[in-house]
């Protein structure tokens, strides 16, 4: 894998102008209508970007507490060492530079009849149609994993101090050491992500501690891309990896972080990193708003993304009941720009909205030069999405094939990252 | 790269009406949502930042015959015969006119 660009250099010059530019967008905000966008993810970013492009004259403004976003995807690289932290961590300058307003401060209340949302700050805002994207939250229902376990555990699942605590125990364990990583039951967060890190903390180890050993305890019997992990691992790193299905004993029933050990229904594993991944719920917001179901995940139109629950608020990406979908950054700015396009509509009067089509193209690093892929497209129906086309890479491909894909991965992010964040 | 569209458009409105609730199709589906979704992989209006190629060179008939070739499996690929083959020609047809050098 081959970086491509200086991201440095990069996010300097966006500063720089997004400085220029942000005085003159609130300025700007006096006619037209108001989208207000909650959370600065993936979804959230690339939903104030494109109502902004598909509907030029209305006023969006983005709410995240966060100054920058550190993303998931490529966090995996950087714990193999491939990528630094700056990397995976973007500033809003570039929104602001679009004429976005881009406001860091807190939710404090979603007010669906009078269409405002109240900012913890006394700010209130008025909105014509509100788009949320709030992520995941933690199921703490594990017995010994709280989030106060998670600063020796860490789940490092929202990127940020927790992928540098786990890259910092990484870097500090004894050659012949075992990680452990447990990912969590269906449905969460990228479903490859955790068979990527277990490739990217191998490929560390194998450059740096060749004794040790990833030992994966799964709540699953099957994963996704499985049969092009299995093949990259074996080829890559021997019998370094281990994965333990549920039914074979890796489903974990307890934490016990005084020891290091993870309690499996059969066995017990003692670990010197333990990177448990806990069940995921949408985010905290979702719930607080009353936006979610008894699942605990956002019910929304698979037309127009429209909460089924409380009118005139969309919700997109990981908490959004979107089914035949997978949870991931990429399907979160595909949902975004189909909802963006489906409020520009209605903010036009629209009757009707067509049934979009969606995508979503997902590269998993086995080392720097082994990369694979799933891609999909998808017809959104009142139901649900239908895959078009789409698959995982095949087996056995040429080891330069497994190169190029690993370079597409680099290219991927980059372009998604400037997609979704003008970054 | 991207045109946007005016707010409140009689004719806009007018060519949503004239589909049925609920259903794409070719005709009716917006060309610049479609033409979105290159942008992940493919960059800005097509340039590419990284190892992916960009596009943004290619007219658009050149883009409509590629995209064909690999949906049919006449052009090598690794994934874009599967991203290709969800298109419809008419669908293809509207990416290309989108993102197709001007």
């Amino acid at each position: 894998m081959t970086i491509t660009k200086t991201r440095r250099q990069f996010l300097k010059a966006s500063v720089a102008a997004g400085a220029a530019v942000s005085a003159f967008s609130i300025v700007g905000c006096t006619s037209g209508p108001n989208v207000v966008v909650i959370g600065g993810g993936f979804g959230g970013a690339t939903a104030a970007r494109y109502v902004k492009k598909f509907g030029p004259g209305v006023n969006v403004t983005l709410i995240e507490p966060k100054t920058s976003y550190t993303t998931c995807p490529f966090s995996n690289p950087y714990l193999g060492g491939l990528v630094d932290f700056q990397y995976i961590t973007h500033t809003y300058d570039g929104l602001v530079m679009e004429g976005i307003n881009v406001m860091h401060d807190t939710v404090s209340g979603i007010d669906a009849n009078t269409k405002s949302v109240t900012l913890a700050g006394g700010t209130v805002l008025n909105y014509d149609r509100l788009i949320v994207s709030p992520g995941i939250d933690f199921k703490w229902n594990v017995p010994g994993y709280t989030e106060a376990t998670s600063a020796k555990i860490p789940h490092a699942w929202k990127a940020g101090d927790q992928t540098k605590l786990l890259k910092a125990q990484l870097e500090s364990m004894d050659d012949g050491g075992v990680v452990i990583i447990a990912p969590p039951e269906n449905p969460f967060r990228c479903p490859p992500g955790p068979y990527e890190r277990a490739s990217m903390i191998a490929h560390y180890l194998k450059t740096n501690k060749p004794k040790s050993k990833v030992l994966i305890l799964d709540r699953k019997d099957k994963f996704s891309k499985q049969g092009a992990f299995t093949e990259g691992w074996g080829k890559v790193y021997g019998d370094m990896i281990e994965w333990v299905p549920a039914s074979k004993g890796g489903k974990v029933e307890g934490i016990n972080a005084a020891t290091m050990t993870v309690n499996g229904e059969f066995d017990d594993y003692k670990g010197d990193v333990i990177n448990f991944i806990p069940n995921q719920t949408a985010g905290k917001l979702a719930h607080a708003s009353g936006l979610t179901d008894a699942k605990g995940w956002c019910p929304v139109s698979l037309i127009t993304f429209e909460s089924t629950i409380m009118p005139g608020v969309h919700v997109i990406g990981d908490a959004a009941i979107v089914t035949g979908m997978p949870k991931s950054g990429n399907a979160a700015n595909s949902e975004a720009k189909a909802c963006a396009w489906a409020v520009v509509e209605m903010l036009n009067g629209a009757a009707t909205v067509d049934a979009p089509m969606t995508s979503n193209t997902c590269w998993s690093l086995v080392s720097p030069d082994y990369g694979i892929h799933v891609s999909a497209v998808w017809q959104a129906t009142e139901e649900k999405y239908v895959s078009i086309s789409g698959g995982v890479s095949a087996a056995n491909l040429p080891a330069s094939t497994r190169k190029m894909e690993a370079n597409y991965a680099p290219g991927w992010y980059e372009n998604i990252v400037k997609d979704t964040w003008n970054a | 790269m991207s045109t946007g569209k005016g707010l409140v458009t009689g004719i806009f409105a007018a060519a949503v009406l004239a589909s049925a609730p609920g259903t794409a199709s070719a005709e009716n589906m917006n060309a610049e949502l479609l033409a979105s979704a290159c942008a992940v992989c493919h960059g800005q209006g097509g340039e590419s930042l990284g190892h992916i190629p960009s596009i943004n060179a290619l007219s658009a008939k050149a883009i409509s015959q590629r995209l064909a070739e690999f949906r049919d499996g006449k052009r090598p690929a690794t994934i874009m015969k599967k991203i290709a083959a969800g298109y419809s020609d008419a669908q293809i047809d509207l990416i290309a006119g989108q993102l197709g050098a001007k």
